[in-house]
């Protein structure tokens, strides 16, 4: 239960099971944009679960700013 | 077509303005200007107001359109380049305040409840309630806003007996330069503002009601600011992440109303909560106008999962989001001024006429 990869299964299982009345009677560009934006914050979800180094993209950002910002 | 009334309108700015900015910030902003922070919000209000005011007369050349599809219906290349930068800019502003009031919450009531859980039930509030319509969002925001403003009203009298002026001498010392350093804190949040002119049609919001919600807001964060200056003192205040939490502990009204804290928290939570339902709609909004295909209405639910996702993957803790305030302003300009200063000479009507005449 405690693993990032069923948790993550079990969100996007009862987000899908909610969601699929709507969803069928969708376009089908509308439904793969949501297995797409399901299946990206599923892996994210695992790597940040269980990556040691974790790369963030605003640490990153707060790097390349360092030279502009002159606020102490 | 879905509207929202010039009351609600004044009522989501005054929250983009107010919600998050009243988390954290006033502790750095403290931190640059002692009992002279009061004076940063008058000085970064100046860059929102005159992005406000460009973004207004843009508006007014093409009433019946938000600035998304002003920008992608005149330009379809700049304009979705532009509407793509948008769209992450957005994002960040609603991870950020996903991680913000989860990390609130769990530091200060839950502390044994797993952060995930409050995130989701705070997203999951905000789904439902986004998947209603801007229409919803406006109502609530109507019950909510309505309410925080009137709490951060009253707290001057609940913190009269803690009030000490002294904390405010000697008065005028900060240099120049400090307070230009308190003010940089405090412009991203209160540039916030301009988020609505995104969402909404020009002739639903006029320059007058957001600058209304703007400076109810504005009025707001300078009671807060002040209490937080003359209660804990300008060498504790910036020494807190929440000093506004802090100084609402110091409410003691008789011995069993001692905790007053947590209604004000219930009342600041949901409006907070407004507040990131407008950021979730926004994103919706940005992704039909990129991509038409695509209904809004069915993909809110799977964003509001990948905007919790997107919380916990751009910040690693509450520390972060602080240290971010420092660098975010300098990305938050380009889009809360400079980019808004760019349209308003690009998008001139053609023939010097309102597209809509």
């Amino acid at each position: 239960m405690n693993s990032p990869l069923i948790q993550g299964f079990i969100a996007i299982g009862l987000l899908l099971a909610l969601e699929w009345k709507t969803l069928k009677k969708e376009n089908r560009h509308t439904r793969w944009f949501v297995y797409g934006i399901l299946g990206t914050s599923w892996l994210l979800w695992i790597y940040c679960s269980s990556a040691i180094d974790v790369h963030r993209p605003m640490v990153w950002l707060e790097s390349l700013l360092e030279p502009l910002i002159l606020v102490p | 077509m879905e509207r929202i009334s010039a009351h609600q309108g004044m009522l989501i700015i005054c929250a983009l303005t107010l919600n998050s900015t009243l988390i954290s910030v006033p502790a750095q902003v403290i931190g640059m200007a002692k009992q002279d922070a009061w004076i940063c919000y008058l000085i970064a209000m100046v860059i929102p107001l005159s992005a406000w005011w460009l973004i207004s007369r843009i508006l007014a050349r093409f009433p019946d359109h938000d600035l998304l599809t002003i920008m992608i219906e005149r330009y379809p290349y700049l304009g979705r380049v532009f509407g793509f930068s948008y769209l992450l800019f957005f994002l960040i502003i609603l991870a950020r305040d996903i991680r913000l009031i989860s990390d609130f919450i769990n530091i200060i009531i839950l502390q044994n409840t797993p952060i995930v859980v409050i995130t989701s039930l705070a997203v999951i509030t905000a789904i439902f309630m986004t998947r209603g319509g801007i229409e919803l969002v406006g109502r609530t925001a109507e019950i909510y806003q309505s309410a925080l403003i009137l709490i951060v009203l009253s707290l001057p009298i609940f913190l009269l007996r803690e009030f000490d002026g002294r904390d405010f001498l000697p008065i005028f010392e900060a240099s120049v330069g400090d307070l230009l350093n308190g003010s940089w804190y405090a412009v991203a949040y209160l540039g916030e503002m301009i988020a609505l002119a995104f969402m909404v049609p020009g002739k639903q919001i006029s320059f007058r009601h957001g600058l209304w919600g703007f400076f109810i807001a504005i009025f707001l964060l300078e009671i807060l600011i002040t209490f937080n200056v003359t209660v804990l003192g300008p060498e504790l205040a910036p020494r807190f992440m929440y000093p506004n939490q802090e100084m609402i502990r110091a409410i003691r009204i008789t011995d069993f109303l001692d905790r007053l804290d947590l209604p004000i928290i219930g009342i600041w939570m949901p409006a907070m909560i407004v507040k990131i339902g407008v950021g979730l709609f926004l994103v919706c909004h940005a992704i039909k106008q990129l991509a038409p295909k695509i209904s809004p209405k069915s993909i809110m639910g799977p964003l509001g999962l990948f905007s919790l996702v997107c919380s916990f993957w751009f910040f690693s803790d509450a520390i972060q989001t602080l240290n971010f305030n420092r660098t975010w302003p300098a990305i938050a300009l380009l889009f809360e001024w400079l980019i808004p200063v760019l349209l308003f000479w690009i998008l001139k009507p053609k023939n010097g006429r309102s597209v809509n005449k």
